[in-house]
């Protein structure tokens, strides 16, 4: 029962990764991610997620603050933000994240700041979008890996026991 | 578990390490394990200035950077200037900014190579191809001549061991060994010792077909040329009895050493009123120690216009034993430290040579070992001793005159100098003028950039790579504003496009292909790249 689990498991994930892939959220860059996890290093897709999104968070507060910020004017230094969140985006894969921030950057470029607003406004959603789906996808992935490592103790003959 | 400690310390020990450079922490995690994965050392920093102070601590410790562009302290470009001003170390960039005018930009900065974020695996395993060799499998070549009796004296399988698997195709001493690497083109110097075989050899048959076929004197040259192209340089090869020559090696040493010959009569041609003794002449002629024809005075400068111009024969009424003996060996260019400076004209003229030289490399027919000894053409090659003789003779009379014929012919004539496989006549005199120094490197350096540059061909991919990912976006934003339930102007998205394709423009390829041409040209400033013997000869007399 329990195996079949693991097995149920994993075509959700893959389920859940291929509707990812079909609406644009994540990119092939992600399945690189995937494919540098190995024994050596067996948690780092999610080692590494979660490192961007302590980063990307605070990256979109800072994005905030700039914009909110009354006289605000420097479009340099918002673009130097952009420029993180769009290369830590693409190392994981985040292509629909990547593609607002360069939206993003555009706007900043051209002071455009009604169009700078926007942009943060779907940047911010998109990435609790990838956020969820993300968190998803490690949940079953560690449920699975629960399920996959259940296994029923070998029978053991009474005089191999010390 | 011997077995496995021998591994471990063989990989150590061929470790590459790298320095990676980025502020984002994402990208520089991944790039640590990416590289880790290729079986890197990695140091990681997420600081230029970090960076910096450890590379200024101990710089032999690493043997490439990778570093990104764009970083909050030091900018990218800044980054690299440093590094390439201070060490030797290789220096790749990576940025988000697939910019072509950013790739021109690092490329011209003197970066090796330029990644896209997000930088693939592929791209990281080669990596280890820029790494230059470390100073011990290089053989420091102290001076010509022990480069010669290097070349010389490893057999080839030796060679081919030691050079198995550390290519570095940028630096010219590599190139040597990859030479010998492969049996089949294996290059042969003619120093002045096989050159006096060589003499003697073709003196040696002259006298037997002397004898017995006086009248070859009439045959034209064009016949000569092609009969005797088969048949000599086997008889010479038997008589000079070197193990590793080739009949080919001879050959093309027989056409040069003949054409040279020609050359020199077309100059002497007008008085041929002397004949002497042939056997003495050549003698003479290639005697280091030679003490007969010693009327001459000889003056350095000669050399400079000769050295170029080979084996020191045109002119060798004018120059002492010595100076012939350094015309021969290549060691003239140990003089370009003092003499008189070459004005521009003789300068381009050596250049010139040097680019008829290069052409004149693959030279010599199919081996076509027929038997045919007693062929009557065989004689032909008597030819050569009148003309030593008369030139010999015209060089006693009209020394002024032979100098500015010679300046005149120069650039046909073949080198013969033991160096003559690279077209080693320029730069040397280059060293004592600095101010020539870019253009002769860049004229005789067609066939030295090595085959990883045309990698950069490759990084045009990347870019236009990302731009697959925005067609999937075009369909999306309607999508997402129904989910996001935020009103947007209709014009959004139209701006949204227009900000991809601002980016990711379509030209982007033709530029980066334009900044791999650019690279050709860039003054290669890594120590261990020289491009050619020149420069190694420039940087040992600069040493001197």
């Amino acid at each position: 029962m329990l195996g079949f689990g693991a097995e149920r498991l994993r075509a959700d994930m893959n389920r859940l990764l291929a509707l990812l892939f079909h609406q644009g959220v994540l990119d092939e860059q992600f399945l690189q991610l995937q494919q540098l996890q190995d024994e050596s290093s067996p948690n780092f897709v999610s080692e590494v997620v979660n490192i961007y999104f302590h980063e990307s968070e605070k990256l979109l507060r800072n994005l905030r603050g700039l914009l909110l910020d009354r006289e605000f004017s420097d479009y340099n230094k918002m673009g130097i933000h952009l420029n993180q969140f769009m290369g830590s985006s693409s190392s994981i894969g985040a292509n629909r994240v990547r593609n607002v921030c360069v939206a993003f950057r555009a706007a900043s470029e051209q002071s455009n700041r009604p169009g700078c607003f926007r942009a943060l406004e779907l940047l911010e959603y998109e990435y609790c979008y990838l956020k969820n789906k993300l968190h998803e996808l490690f949940q079953i992935e560690q449920q699975r890996i629960l399920a996959a490592a259940v296994r029923y103790p070998p029978v053991q003959h009474p005089l191999n026991n010390p | 578990m011997d077995n496995i400690n021998n591994y471990d310390n063989n990989n150590f020990q061929t470790r590459v390490r790298v320095l990676a450079v980025d502020d984002n922490i994402v990208c520089l995690k991944l790039l640590v394990l990416g590289l880790q994965q290729c079986g890197y050392e990695v140091t990681a920093k997420t600081g230029a200035l970090e960076a910096l102070a450890i590379l200024k601590e101990n710089k032999d410790n690493f043997d490439i950077v990778i570093t990104d562009v764009i970083m909050p302290d030091v900018d990218g470009f800044k980054l690299l200037e440093l590094i390439r001003l201070e060490t030797d170390i290789p220096v790749i960039m990576i940025s988000m900014n697939g910019d072509p005018r950013n790739v021109v930009k690092g490329l011209k900065h003197g970066a090796i190579d330029y990644l896209e974020k997000p930088v693939k695996i592929e791209d990281l395993r080669k990596l280890g191809e820029y790494v230059p060799k470390k100073p011990e499998d290089v053989h420091p070549p102290s001076s010509i001549e022990t480069r010669e009796t290097i070349i010389q004296s490893l057999p080839p399988e030796d060679n081919k061991e030691k050079n198995m698997g550390k290519e570095d195709e940028m630096s010219r001493s590599d190139q040597i060994a990859s030479s010998q690497k492969k049996h089949t083109k294996k290059r042969i110097t003619w120093t002045r010792e096989l050159h006096r075989k060589f003499v003697d050899a073709i003196q040696q048959l002259q006298v037997d077909v002397h004898s017995n076929m006086p009248f070859v004197f009439y045959f034209s040259s064009y016949n000569y040329i092609l009969s005797s192209a088969e048949i000599i340089p086997t008889k010479i090869l038997e008589i000079m009895d070197e193990p590793y020559l080739t009949r080919e090696n001879v050959g093309s040493h027989l056409q040069k050493y003949r054409k040279l010959l020609t050359k020199q009569r077309e100059t002497a041609g007008q008085d041929n009123n002397c004949i002497i003794d042939t056997n003495r002449t050549i003698r003479h002629f290639h005697d280091a120690d030679f003490t007969a024809s010693t009327s001459n005075t000889g003056r350095p400068s000669i050399i400079h216009s000769n050295h170029g111009g080979g084996y020191g024969m045109s002119n060798a009424g004018q120059m002492n034993p010595l100076s012939i003996y350094y015309a021969t060996t290549g060691i003239s260019d140990s003089f370009s430290a003092n003499p008189k400076p070459l004005n521009d004209l003789q300068f381009q003229r050596n250049l010139l040579h040097s680019q008829v030289m290069d052409q004149m490399q693959p030279a010599m027919p199919s081996p076509l070992l027929g038997n045919i000894t007693q062929y009557p053409k065989l004689a032909a090659d008597s030819r050569l001793l009148p003309e030593t003789n008369r030139m010999e003779f015209q060089a006693v009379n009209s020394r002024g005159q032979i100098v500015n014929d010679y300046t005149a012919i120069s650039p046909q004539i073949p080198y013969f100098g033991s160096g003559y496989q690279y077209p080693s006549p320029v730069t040397p005199s280059i060293s004592s003028h600095p101010g020539h120094y870019n253009l002769p490197v860049m004229g005789i350096r067609p066939y030295s950039q090595s085959p990883n540059d045309f990698n950069h061909v490759c990084s045009p991919y990347q870019i236009s790579r990302s731009f697959p990912n925005q067609v999937v976006l075009k369909s999306q934003p309607d999508l997402l504003l129904e989910q996001v339930k935020c009103p947007l102007p209709g014009n959004f998205s139209g701006h949204f496009d227009a900000a991809n394709m601002t980016t990711f423009g379509g030209q982007g390829r033709s530029e980066m292909n334009e900044s791999a041409g650019n690279k050709h040209f860039m003054p290669n400033n890594n120590q261990h790249n020289f491009s050619n013997l020149d420069n190694d000869l420039s940087a040992i007399l600069n040493e001197v």
